[in-house]
């Protein structure tokens, strides 16, 4: 999946987790390459066959980064699952093709997440009833991409979450995520939810590489 | 079909069907136990009677646990419901030994030949067999709904109270059998080894419900093994360090947790945390059979291990790398470490003498007066690594030359 990965190279017990989750993710002929985290600024990358490990979120946004804080360790034992929040767009679609195959890598099922405002007039407390039709059609293609690798996958949709950051965030504790996959928007101007969870998130996050737009 | 079953689990209807039993048993007992001039099923009538003034009690407690808390009774006021139960556990030890030293004495009278025989005429015989038995399977399965109602609705006066009714249902069986013993398989003493059955049952469910009680009452911690799983689940979560206390006991059937997580999440995280917290923990007290529970968790910093660094450096033609020793030092950069992250950072230039011995001289004096922890090089003789220099300060190798591995800037 990844053929070279890069982890940031830090002294000390800040060190220790990406450098251990890195080898956690070598599910292949994996390279692992210990780099300075402010050398990886300006590292010409192949994001399609790369990821890189670290603790503090680089300037970068065109290399696929896994933010692992202070997280000594992926907690992949059984009863995980990989976390992939979806919304209208395409981010959601792009997350989980990466998500889906990572989660078949490490045997763990995946969760498609999302929260959807109340629709006016439904009573129904079931969250597909109140599903907007761009975000059905998003979780057809999800469904579609976990049935062609095979993968475990369920949805959780919930109604009305205080906050699409605080509906991810319990959905991770509540679904026990081992790490949540995430890609940004491609119209997005400022605040994405990415860069909400990049900012704060205890479980590490899987930031995918901007797609390049011409 | 939710409505209609939580109508049935309310347990102001279950003490109503307990009312409505007591006077059907009430007004049976009494008027056929004066018909038929039986005092035994009349006293029997009596004490139902007395049962009756219990379930109102049952239903004070009941009304009185359910009032909200408040800035007086900030835990609420369930633990009512405990003190009933203790009440109850003592009535029935007390019931409990009253029968079976009744049955002892009546067996050793049978084995002494002084029986009193029961004195009733076959056409009576019929009428206390059918009100005995009748009220013995009503106390049956009333009890039963009470005591599911009960645990449905964490009222642990309710179970109680379905355990007394259960026990008075055991005790009508045994005048029952009694009664067949003698009138019918002529075995009069065929009641009192029940009798004493009973008087064992009920004993047990007296300690059963009396321990719960005393338990709420006297705080007591819902089980070791109970909070080392909810430490589990907690620790287990990402962003959590460490849980630093967990207290835990009874108020009536709710839970109370107190606990003190070590995390170093952000306010906002700290709330979604403790949210996802309470929901995974109330999920597995339901798993484990506790109906309610009330969480006080709170967040506190873990230690920060603040401590002082020293990376030794090496200045060649105004390139940086990390010192393979340290005579070979020409300055140290002494870092602030909290959290295993590098704050503050003071570089000092080294005095550089001809031999090595003076540098170390000053570099070592220089960590003394610094207060350092650890002094960092890169691949020097590896029989150092973990040392002590004579003021006490680790030698540790870095294993990169690279400067900005140990989090400093650009010199």
């Amino acid at each position: 999946m990844f053929q070279l990965m890069y982890v940031a190279d830090i002294y000390g017990p800040q060190g220790t987790g990406p450098v251990f989750i890195a080898d956690q993710l070598r599910l292949e002929e994996t390279v692992v390459e210990k780099i300075p985290p402010g050398q990886i600024e300006y590292l010409l990358v192949d994001s399609r066959v790369s990821l890189f490990v670290t603790p503090v979120l680089p300037q970068r946004r065109d290399l696929n980064v896994l933010l692992t804080r202070e997280v000594p360790a992926l907690k992949l034992e059984c009863g995980r699952c990989v976390l992939v929040p979806f919304g209208k767009g395409d981010s959601g679609v792009r997350a989980a093709r990466l998500g889906v195959r990572l989660a078949k890598g490490l045997d763990l099922p995946v969760v498609f997440y999302h929260t959807t405002w109340r629709k006016p007039g439904v009573e129904s407390i079931d969250g597909w009833d109140h599903l907007h039709d761009e975000a059905r059609k998003v979780a057809q293609t999800l469904r579609g991409i976990a049935c062609q690798q095979n993968v475990f996958f369920i949805f959780d949709i919930q109604i009305q979450a205080p906050s699409v950051f605080a509906g991810i965030i319990v959905a991770s504790f509540k679904r026990h995520a081992a790490m949540i996959v995430m890609a940004r928007g491609t119209n997005i101007l400022r605040g994405s939810y990415v860069s909400q969870m990049a900012e704060s998130s205890p479980v590490p996050l899987l930031i995918l590489a901007d797609e390049v737009t011409t | 079909m939710n409505q209609i079953k939580l109508f049935f689990l309310s347990p102001y209807l279950a003490m109503g069907v307990v009312l409505l039993m007591y006077g059907v048993k009430v007004a049976s007992k009494l008027s056929i136990g004066r018909w038929i001039h039986s005092p035994m099923i009349e006293g029997d009538g009596w004490h139902n009677v007395a049962d009756i003034g219990e379930a109102c009690v049952v239903i004070a407690t009941i009304w009185f646990s359910r009032l909200p808390p408040s800035d007086t009774f900030p835990l609420g006021r369930k633990n009512i419901e405990s003190i009933f139960s203790v009440a109850v556990s003592v009535l029935l030890a007390i019931m409990a030994f009253k029968i079976s030293g009744t049955a002892v004495i009546s067996l050793w009278n049978i084995a002494h030949g002084q029986v009193a025989p029961l004195v009733m005429s076959p056409e009576v015989v019929v009428w206390v067999m059918g009100v005995t038995l009748g009220s013995a399977l009503v106390s049956g399965i009333v009890s039963t709904y009470q005591i599911k109602v009960g645990k449905r609705t964490g009222h642990a006066s309710l179970v109680a109270d379905g355990k007394e009714t259960l026990s008075d249902g055991l005790i009508e069986i045994t005048i029952f059998l009694g009664i067949v013993g003698e009138y019918i398989l002529d075995a009069p003493w065929l009641e009192y080894p029940f009798a004493l059955i009973v008087s064992v049952v009920m004993v047990r469910t007296a300690r059963e419900i009396g321990a719960r009680g005393l338990a709420a009452l006297l705080q007591k911690s819902i089980g070791i093994h109970h909070e080392r799983a909810i430490k589990a689940i907690v620790a287990d979560m990402y962003g959590v360090a460490s849980v630093a206390q967990i207290k835990t006991f009874m108020v009536g059937s709710a839970v109370i947790l107190i606990m003190k997580v070590l995390s170093r999440t952000s306010t906002e995280m700290s709330r979604l945390l403790k949210e996802s917290m309470a929901l995974q923990i109330a999920q597995y007290l339901r798993q484990e059979g506790f109906v309610d529970g009330e969480f006080f968790i709170r967040f506190d910093v873990p230690d920060s291990d603040a401590h002082r660094r020293t990376v030794a450096l090496v200045c060649d033609h105004r390139s940086w790398r990390v010192a393979h020793s340290i005579q070979e030092a020409t300055h140290v950069a002494i870092s602030d470490i909290a959290f295993g992250e590098v704050g503050r950072t003071v570089l000092h230039a080294v005095a550089h003498k001809e031999t090595g011995e003076e540098t170390e001289e000053a570099l070592l004096a220089l960590l003394e007066e610094q207060h350092v922890r650890e002094l960092v090089l890169f691949a020097f003789d590896r029989a150092w690594n973990g040392m002590h220099t004579p003021s006490g300060v680790w030698i540790l190798n870095g294993g990169s030359e690279n400067p900005s591995v140990y989090g400093l800037p650009k010199v």
